[in-house]
């Protein structure tokens, strides 16, 4: 049978069982509605997620000396350049970044105009320094990230025209936390990325909010944003690595300051798949790995999975269903024509020509609630965007759509839904083509 | 054209297994108008489906135009009811949904011959149509036909795929006398092209018009000879058996 006739069976067969098309297509759309949505759901959510709140490099191990330092006798333990040495000779490993966090207490004490509003302000400020390649890549271009070296000092605010201010990079999930969460409840201008490169604050050494310090003396530097970067300390600045270690052994005892070693290395692989035996290699080395952040990130997306799978398969329940009314629906029409079906035998429809109509009407309905679902799922999809954005409170990486749907996505929804279709018409369909044509003829 | 050997067909029901037909020969020549007469029961409809390629189930030989139906498959034998035969039924067996067009191109949706295009099968419809004089009626639905008119767009649909004979099941059973006599007209007409015509029907008057008379009784076909007594005898028997 040419498949310009099967549609010409096929659009005979809606004119005939209108409802029952409507009901085969209507559950198919309610399925495939619902698994889009919860689909598209979890990819953007987790999208957010891991793009966005946890932007984990997964070709990056960090390496960290090991809490109790039995390394030490093994030949580890402590991140030194000879450690850092051999750790970037291990196989796979393409670069090492070195890490220095600050061991001096530092504050920010802001006074004067911020972004139009004037503020009075003081913070603890944690801070770590970087290699400067760690970062280069993720700066506008032209950027300097280079210790200022002795120059940084300054004796109060006004000084800052004639010192050389400290590149400091900030991390663009504190923007977003400043944004959502800090300026609203103090009442501060939201800033967005532009605004904040080239801003100065004064960074004093030695002091701190936040408990008793042990005396030593205070040094005021400034700093100013450069850039933002997913790389950066997510709860502080991050900066040039010879600048801590400058400050470090400047206010700190030589002991204290531990100005030849590292907090931790960053190592980055030649690819993910290199990373599992990287990480044995350097905990053989006597160093500890830090994945706090990708088992976080880990944990959060298999619970997301978990969850998307669930209601996934709840729309595939759904769609099963829909099988079942297709097969109902489907059932009655092939008994209710099983004269007409006779006469197809007779003028010289084959089996297969029988089969073919019940199967290409129940596809048809399987399209049309397909298409219907995917349209469905978008205006819900728009419909949930619009009420979030509207009646759900500013949250920390609030996304400004919380779907994803992929091109593979309606591939496999349409896919699903002609599968429910043809499984749903497969017997109707067998059962028609058997029919006896003279005992159809004479109804049954 | 048609020749049957020893054709043997049995049902089996809860009262035990019925013999309908009990080793029937026939031979029908080609442009032959033949008629079979039989009362409610007797096989008649039974014969003319394996006759016409509609029942498979059968003992003994069925040749038709040439071809050997007791060896064909499902498939073969849908092949040829679709090239060879038209039917035409009692209950003239017409979708209600679809036009009298529409309802005469039905056999297009399964010709695999490359005319089978939309247009083709449109001007074939309108033709055979015409043919049956209902060319101002193509768009009706057969709801809105008389009971004449619907049996002629059956004929029509029957003619459709220009078959090489016809198979007529009690063509008059729902028809009044004078629209019945009509159709029979129709046949009469067809047959002069050259249509074979194989006629079943328990309506003596009926079956007169054909050129050939045979009457089924107890399973078995006995030709109804040209001689006038025998024949209103045998015609006055078999309606007395369809009246009872």
């Amino acid at each position: 049978m040419k498949a310009r006739r099967l549609l010409s069976a096929t659009w005979l067969g809606y004119r005939r069982n209108q409802r029952g098309f409507l009901l085969s297509a209507g559950g198919v759309a309610a399925g495939v509605a619902a698994f889009v949505y919860f689909v598209g759901l979890g990819q953007g959510v987790s999208w957010v997620v891991g793009e966005r709140i946890f932007p984990v490099d997964t070709s990056h191990v960090k390496v960290v000396p090991q809490r109790v330092a039995l390394g030490a006798f093994l030949g580890g333990g402590v991140l030194d350049d000879e450690a850092v040495a051999r750790l970037s000779a291990l196989p796979g490993v393409t670069n090492a970044y070195r890490q220095v966090e600050l061991r001096v207490p530092a504050v920010s004490q802001y006074s004067g105009d911020f972004f139009g509003r004037r503020i009075r302000m003081g913070v603890d400020i944690l801070a770590v320094g970087v290699d400067e390649e760690y970062l280069v890549d993720h700066l506008p271009p032209g950027t300097r990230f280079l210790d200022p070296g002795e120059d940084d000092w300054i004796a109060h605010m006004d000084d800052e025209e004639e010192s050389s201010p400290v590149p400091v990079v900030v991390s663009r999930r504190l923007l977003e936390l400043y944004n959502t969460t800090f300026a609203p409840a103090r009442g501060l201008p939201r800033l967005d990325e532009r605004q904040l490169v080239g801003f100065r604050f004064p960074i004093t050494l030695g002091t701190s909010y936040i408990g008793r310090t042990q005396r030593m003396p205070r040094r005021t530097v400034m700093g100013e944003v450069v850039g933002l970067s997913d790389r950066a300390l997510l709860l502080g600045i991050t900066v040039p690595l010879e600048t801590v270690r400058r400050w470090n052994s400047s206010l700190l005892t030589e002991e204290d300051a531990n100005g030849a070693t590292y907090s931790s290395l960053v190592l980055a692989a030649d690819g993910p798949e290199r990373v599992q035996d990287i990480i044995f290699a350097v905990r053989r080395a006597g160093f500890d790995v830090d994945q706090t952040e990708q088992k976080l990130a880990e944990e959060i997306g298999v619970a997301l999975t978990i969850t998307t799978l669930a209601l996934s398969l709840l729309a595939l329940v759904i769609l099963g269903l829909a099988a079942i009314s297709i097969a109902r629906a489907a059932h009655a029409h092939v008994t209710a024509r099983t004269r007409e079906i006779g006469v197809m035998r007779a003028v010289g429809a084959t089996r297969w020509d029988v089969a073919s109509i019940v199967l290409a009407e129940s596809c048809a309905a399987g399209l049309a609630g397909g298409l219907a679902g995917l349209l469905l799922a978008l205006l819900g999809a728009w419909g949930t965007d619009l009420l979030a954005a509207r009646y759900v409170v500013d949250f920390p990486f609030k996304p400004d759509s919380f779907f994803i749907f992929p091109p593979w996505l309606s591939v496999i929804a349409m896919g699903a839904a002609l599968l429910a279709a043809l499984g749903g018409a497969l017997l109707p369909a067998v059962k028609a083509s058997r029919l006896d044509p003279v005992a159809a003829l004479s109804g049954g | 054209m048609i020749r049957l050997t020893g054709v043997r067909k049995a049902y089996s029901d809860g009262e035990g297994r019925h013999q309908v037909l009990d080793g029937v020969d026939l031979e029908v020549a080609s442009g032959e108008f033949v008629a079979i007469l039989g009362s409610s029961g007797s096989g008649k409809s039974t014969l003319l489906n394996i006759i016409g390629g509609l029942d498979g189930d059968f003992e003994g030989e069925v040749e038709v135009d040439g071809r050997a139906l007791h060896r064909l498959e499902d498939k073969g034998l849908s092949r040829f009811r679709g090239a060879t035969v038209g039917f035409v039924f009692q209950s003239f067996n017409l979708i209600s949904e679809i036009s009298a067009l529409e309802n005469v191109g039905l056999p297009g949706w399964f010709d695999r011959g490359v005319s089978s295009s939309k247009a083709s099968v449109l001007e074939r419809a309108t033709e055979v149509l015409k043919a049956v004089d209902l060319s101002s009626k193509t768009h009706r639905r057969p709801d809105h036909l008389s009971g004449g008119e619907r049996q002629r767009v059956a004929i029509a649909r029957a003619l459709f795929s220009n078959p090489k004979m016809l198979l007529c099941d009690e063509p008059t059973g729902n028809l009044d006398a004078s629209t019945g006599r009509d159709v029979i007209d129709l046949f009469r007409v067809l047959n002069k092209k050259g249509m074979t015509l194989l006629m079943v029907t328990h309506e003596a008057r009926i079956a007169e018009a054909a050129g050939r008379l045979f009457r089924l009784s107890d399973g078995r076909l006995q030709e109804i000879t040209d001689e006038r007594d025998d024949h209103s005898r045998l015609l006055g028997q078999v309606t007395d058996e369809a009246g009872k």
